[in-house]
């Protein structure tokens, strides 16, 4: 069974450091969610963050604990899928992939056993102030949820659950962004046939639910089946309170809220802080009308730091093992990609290859481009270098680059809306730079300490920092210089 | 992200982002600093994407942000079907 408080209490058992409190009161829709976490993340750090004294919008103490930053850092989102945190670097993504082909098909439980059933709020009691909803950055207009709603398709009867943002608008009400993607799609479907849709927002779960929502899988497929497969065991479900067995609802998340999209109403929404680290505009969007409200007694109200590392990381994961499977068809010498933080896990994607045939990188790079669309500036670097770091990326740039040889320009293809450098809605220019060394001709190789000489001086045994005391007799020092 | 005006409020003074299809369409905007409601024409400033400054009255029969669009507005069925953040 997927319990949140489970994968919390794991975190502070392996990770003690990577988790922090905030006691007292903060209030998330006047910002002060996000301004602990922008000063821990100024500070260098991504740590799963606590809130135990949240306000909702009523401005009191919510009953609601709020947990955010969950998916930060990578260690974290291992753990959530039962994997080692050593495992946390392409490894998981491999996972990911692996798990993310199967399906594991959802059990319906009676809603006796289902713990998001403990508390039942429906019509007017069903009152989204009673919630810490968070207000992100100072453009948003409001304080939004941004987690999963789930939607169902008329014609095949699949679930399918996606982030997206939803705007406050009143206690019965919220303001839905959605782009032409697998629940949009579900929608038209029901606007065209003027009925509203079916929307159970899962606002709080296990993380293994969240991460099992951002799957590729083709559209028609269903999202259920596959979050049991990435999070390892069936996802057990029970009947809604609005529709009853004709729309199921995870039976474990610890806050659902269920409602309908009016076919062909739209309202002002945003501007929003999107995942580039910039303002989407404001636009006409969905609404949703709030039908039911169900969670467990215990339930923690669940946020993600959007346009941070906590929206970046998941974004990015699921795309590195499906992007290493098809390039591994024509590229068999890839070992590892990764879409990193510095690209906002969307936009730069990185590759090692263990170069064969000089033309292996620009082959490569091609897969990489006509595989996610979001993608726009590929690097890719010898197995040498860890594209798990920066630094090591931008040194093989800087080495290994003459940019009239190795860069290579595509004009016209299809980029993303929110990317702000666009100037064109739809378009965009991609970049491929190869950044690996020729094989038909010698270079320089990279300067390297031998490792058998690291191994025989561990610096936890030779190195004393200096706040350290300094040893006595024969083993100090000569120079007579000592801290 | 072409398709963008950036719109100032007549209350607080505050500049945000509009997408065309809700200027086209004549909707009021919502400031999201101060909270205000108010007509397009209303704004004493608008920047269009292709970097105009008009006063909100300029664009009164919305003929002139029609024009003023270096781009047309996308269809809400957009090919764009990776469009999502995720």
């Amino acid at each position: 069974m997927l319990d949140l408080r489970d994968f919390i209490r794991a975190v502070e058992a392996e990770q003690p450091d990577r988790v922090v409190h905030v006691d007292k009161p903060v209030d998330p829709a006047e910002f002060e969610v996000t301004a602990v976490l922008q000063q821990l993340e100024d500070a260098g750090r991504n740590p799963m963050a606590i809130f135990h004294r949240p306000k909702n919008l009523f401005g009191e103490v919510s009953r609601f604990p709020l947990v955010t930053n969950i998916y930060a850092e990578r260690e974290r989102c291992a753990q959530a899928l039962g994997l080692p945190i050593a495992q946390a670097k392409f490894p998981l993504s491999l996972e990911y992939g692996r798990r993310e082909l199967q399906r594991i098909p959802p059990t319906v439980v009676p809603r006796e056993e289902a713990p998001v059933k403990q508390v039942v709020q429906v019509g007017e009691a069903a009152d989204l102030r009673q919630f810490p909803i968070v207000r992100h950055h100072h453009m948003d207009p409001a304080p939004y949820i941004d987690m999963t709603p789930v939607m169902k398709d008329p014609d095949t009867g699949a679930y399918n659950a996606a982030y997206l943002r939803m705007m406050y608008k009143g206690p019965q009400k919220l303001g839905l962004h959605m782009s032409p993607r697998h629940n949009w799609q579900i929608t038209r479907k029901h606007e065209e046939r003027g009925l509203p849709t079916r929307v159970a927002i899962v606002v709080s779960h296990h993380p293994a639910f969240y991460l099992g929502t951002l799957n590729v899988a083709p559209f028609g497929d269903d999202d259920y089946e596959v979050i049991g497969s990435v999070a390892g065991q069936s996802l057990r479900v029970t009947a809604s309170e609005t529709w009853g067995d004709e729309f199921l609802v995870p039976a474990d998340a610890d806050i659902v809220i269920e409602g309908e999209i009016p076919p062909g109403v739209r309202e002002v929404e945003g501007p929003f802080g999107e995942f580039p680290g910039t303002y989407g505009p404001q636009r006409l969007r969905w609404i949703i009308d709030v039908k039911a409200i169900t969670f467990r007694e215990d339930a923690i109200y669940q946020d993600v730091f959007v346009g941070h590392a906590d929206d970046w990381i998941q974004g990015g994961l699921p795309k590195e093992a499906r992007i290493y499977n098809l390039i591994k068809g024509v590229v068999p010498s890839v070992t590892a990609v990764h879409l990193p933080t510095s690209g906002v896990c969307r936009l730069h994607c990185n590759v090692s290859i263990d170069k064969k045939v000089d033309g292996e990188s620009k082959q490569a790079a091609f897969v990489v481009l006509g595989a996610v669309d979001m993608i726009k500036h590929v690097f890719v670097v010898d197995a040498d270098v860890d594209v798990f770091d920066d630094r090591q990326v931008l040194w093989a740039i800087a080495t290994r680059v003459q940019a009239d040889q190795a860069v290579d320009i595509i004009r016209n293809a299809k980029g993303n809306t929110l990317d702000p450098s666009q100037t064109d809605p739809i378009m965009t220019t991609k970049m491929i730079v190869d950044a690996t060394k020729p094989v038909q001709r010698p270079f320089s190789e990279r300067i390297l300490v031998p490792k058998e000489a690291q191994a025989r001086v561990p610096i936890a045994d030779y190195v004393r920092e200096s706040s350290q005391p300094a040893p006595s007799g024969a083993e100090a020092s000569p120079t007579g210089v000592e801290a | 992200m072409a398709q963008i005006f950036t719109v100032t409020c007549p209350s607080c003074g505050g500049g945000f982002p509009v997408h065309p299809e809700l200027w086209q369409a004549g909707y009021d905007l919502l400031c999201p600093f101060c909270g205000r409601t108010f007509a397009q024409e209303e704004s004493p400033l608008i920047v269009t994407g292709n970097g105009e400054r008009r006063p909100g009255t300029a664009y009164r029969d919305g003929s002139a942000a029609a024009s003023a669009s270096p781009v047309s507005p996308a269809p809400e069925a957009s090919p764009d079907a990776h469009a999502e953040s995720m």
